[in-house]
């Protein structure tokens, strides 16, 4: 990263994200966003479609194959700047996870087979990484590739597969070897889901939605083709995809619009004959809510700017993770207190609320759900009490 | 002193000085001082520059900002340097400078060249963190000037030959006066600071000043008062920057020497975390003041800074206790920097209002 970008260009950018989402966001799929409503697999579609056309889908990928070569900078003020107008979260699993991965460790005939129809939204992928004894502890994964004729025939179960339901392929981590160490011998594979063998087991979470999956394979077969980078060195691959991922792992610009939800809600609620957002105990953990996100926006400018003059981050993912996920919970707990003061709903008849200010239940319900749902955000992509134990290590050699 | 290199090459200096030239035995020098700090230090403090950084080249300075201060404040935090270089440099330098009056600029010569000490007393005995004026009164009679203050204690005053004092004249404009430390009628109340160096607070009886002691000549000196103590509050964020990194290295290193129960206190993974924890907090710090140098000619400013001594105040009050708690026993004796810079970071917190205090401040200051 030489080309740092200047900072009036960049709130330029952020100027055009944001009128863009305001201009081209379909209205129903905005008002889902903005009640926390639940998505389906079409309206991402569309919403992507919609980015594709403005030659701002994949844009971070290499121009070699069909990115516009973003820096990291453009593509954090990007991504930022959609969630915090109001658009729907991006599914990474394509875009910001095998894409980058194929086209780093792919060979060319992988990157013509794959990459464009991620682009056109034409397959949608899962991430096959954790396993009922593999969580936090990924390599001590067990699914097993065994190689047979012109590929492997794959063996085991997935666990919090999200979308799976949704998906065409799954990139996945599985064994093809047994060596001294766990990391070895795991290999990245691209595995078809629409074949027999494959079976998708739906696991409603406590927000009482269905994201997340089990994923049965069973004898399900991947070409010899389909294998990413050499056998055996999938961790390695596992690991790249981390560090691709680092510097958008915390959510600002989703921050920034709850927080402005839970203003606007807390506003709206009354307590004691004045908004509940005038009270002085919710409005100190409002302020609290408000100080964590600006120092989070602090420390990614920071840590932007290093990168632009060439400094890669690395424990500082870590940090951001975990700081990141804090934000989220700490924001969405505001609007499950403001969701409390009304009993804590978590769905409406469409008829209720006739006299008051339109879906303004809606609104609190969806914070009071992002909350649920928000109490993963430290357990997954390692926990935060994983990314401190990386952080020990790599940043003091502490073992 | 614009460009990035010379920022870089005045950051560097400053740390090589204080890791080279500034020792335990000159951090400590001041203790048994009236001043609380050694007064050949700060005159060779003086002479290498460091008061004159944020001062226009027209008045004999560098013609620095924000920026070269603060690389200056994180090498005295870093050093626990002693000597009056936030109330010089910081606050009485810019204040001369911004002023301009002729007298004020006598008065800004004798800063720079370390001849005289001069500190600015603006808070009112009463008023807690909060920086408005409202009993220190500046009134003229016949051309006659008298002043009547009470002044909160304030650092490096005790050694300070010259005081300027704030003070709302009939038409409640802010006026600046300057005072000598030692003339009729100035009581000052001397104190130790927790940090070891010397506070004093200043009582103003109607004492009668001259005409050109009144700096800002008639003008309202408000806007710039404020700036002054806006900006010092940001610097005393970079001092404490300066400090916080050598607590958490310092605590890592005595977990990795330390044993107990068979092995090294940095193989108990509940300490491994608090120290992330402290990582943490030290850097989030650095970034806030950062960003708050970013911000310093924007919109935004008030709300960064404010931001940045809350998030500070906050890392810096986190990592000290945590190093004292990580040491041991050993992190409460005074012979150990851990308690010192544990002292030092109390002053880096509070000065200029505390996380509470600049909390009400970015709250009120929301659009």
């Amino acid at each position: 990263m030489h080309d740092a970008e200047p900072e009036p260009e960049m709130a330029t950018f952020r100027r055009e994200v944001i009128d863009f989402v305001a201009a081209n966001l379909p209205s129903d799929i905005k008002e889902k966003v903005r009640c926390n409503g639940e998505l389906q697999k079409e309206d991402h579609v569309r919403w992507q479609t919609i980015l594709a056309a403005k030659g701002w889908y994949c844009a971070h990928w290499p121009q070699a194959v069909g990115g516009a070569g973003w820096s990291p900078l453009r593509r954090y003020v990007f991504e930022q700047a959609l969630a915090e107008a109001g658009a729907p979260w991006m599914l990474p699993f394509g875009p910001a996870y095998v894409g980058p991965v194929i086209a780093e460790y792919g060979d060319d005939e992988q990157k013509q087979r794959f990459l464009p129809d991620i682009i056109a939204s034409n397959t949608a992928w899962c991430q096959g990484y954790s396993e009922p004894g593999a969580g936090s502890d990924l390599a001590g994964l067990k699914t097993r590739a065994r190689r047979d004729g012109t590929g492997y025939r794959v063996n085991g179960q997935k666990l919090w597969t999200s979308f799976a339901h949704w998906a065409d392929m799954m990139f996945c981590l599985a064994r093809t070897s047994d060596e001294d160490r766990p990391q070895n011998g795991i290999s990245f594979l691209l595995l078809d889901m629409r074949q027999p063998g494959v079976t998708i087991r739906p696991i409603v979470t406590m927000d009482m939605r269905h994201h997340v999956n089990e994923v049965f394979l069973d004898d399900v077969f991947v070409p010899r083709e389909n294998l990413v980078g050499r056998e055996g060195r999938g961790w390695e691959i596992a690991k790249f995809l981390l560090s691709t991922e680092r510097l958008i792992v915390a959510e600002t610009g989703k921050a920034r619009r709850l927080l402005a939800q839970v203003r606007e809600t807390a506003e709206r609620a009354r307590e004691g004959g004045q908004p509940l957002f005038d009270r002085p105990v919710f409005r100190r953990g409002f302020v609290e809510a408000e100080i964590a996100l600006q120092t989070l926006e602090a420390y990614c400018s920071r840590l932007l700017k290093r990168a632009a003059l060439g400094e890669q981050p690395g424990y500082q993912a870590s940090l951001l993770k975990i700081r990141g996920s804090e934000l989220l919970q700490t924001i969405t707990a505001l609007g499950a207190s403001v969701a409390a003061r009304t009993g804590l709903a978590l769905d409406h008849e469409p008829s209720a609320g006739q006299n008051s200010p339109p879906d303004a239940d809606a609104e609190t319900s969806g914070l009071l759900r992002e909350y649920l749902s928000q109490r993963a955000a430290s357990i997954y992509g390692g926990s935060n009490e994983i990314q401190h134990n990386i952080v020990a290590k790599a940043r003091f050699g502490f073992q | 002193m614009t460009s990035l290199d010379d920022l870089t090459a005045l950051r560097e200096h400053a740390f090589r000085w204080v890791d080279q030239a500034y020792g335990e035995a000159h951090e400590r020098a001041g203790r048994g001082l009236a001043e609380g700090y050694a007064p050949g230090m700060a005159a060779e403090i003086a002479g290498q520059g460091w008061l004159a950084v944020m001062v226009g080249a027209q008045n004999g300075g560098m013609g620095g900002g924000l920026r070269e201060m603060a690389a200056v404040m994180e090498a005295v935090g870093r050093g626990l340097v002693a000597e009056p270089v936030l109330s010089q440099g910081a606050i009485a330098a810019p204040l001369l400078d911004r002023l301009g009056t002729p007298q004020a600029r006598l008065l800004l010569a004798r800063v720079l060249d370390g001849t005289s000490v001069t500190v600015m007393m603006h808070q009112e005995a009463d008023a807690g963190f909060e920086r408005t004026l409202a009993s220190s009164r500046l009134t003229e009679e016949d051309g006659r000037f008298h002043i009547h203050a009470a002044k909160a204690p304030v650092l490096d005053a005790a050694g300070a030959k010259i005081l300027l004092v704030t003070a709302l004249d009939a038409a409640g404009r802010t006026a600046v006066v300057a005072i000598e430390a030692d003339a009729p009628g100035v009581r000052l109340v001397r104190s130790r600071s927790v940090d070891g160096r010397m506070l004093a607070a200043v009582h103003l009886d109607h004492v009668a000043v001259p005409a050109d002691a009144v700096l800002n000549a008639g003008a309202d000196a408000s806007a710039i008062v404020e700036t002054v103590l806006e900006e010092a509050a940001l610097l005393v964020c970079s001092e404490a920057c300066g400090a916080i990194p050598i607590l958490v290295e310092g605590t890592a290193d005595y977990l990795r020497t330390r044993r107990q129960f068979g092995m090294p206190l940095a193989s108990f993974q509940v300490l491994q975390h608090r120290m992330v924890d402290m990582l943490l907090a030290a850097e989030e710090a650095s970034a806030v003041v950062e960003a708050a140098l970013d911000s310093a000619d924007g919109p935004e400013r008030k709300r960064a800074f404010a931001l940045a001594k809350i998030v500070t105040a906050r890392s810096a009050r986190f990592v000290a206790q945590q190093a004292v708690q990580l040491h041991g026993g050993i992190g409460m004796t005074d012979d150990l920097k851990v308690s010192r810079y544990f002292r030092r970071l109390m002053q880096c917190e509070t000065m200029f209002g505390d996380a509470d205090w600049h909390a009400e401040r970015f709250d009120r200051l929301r659009g």
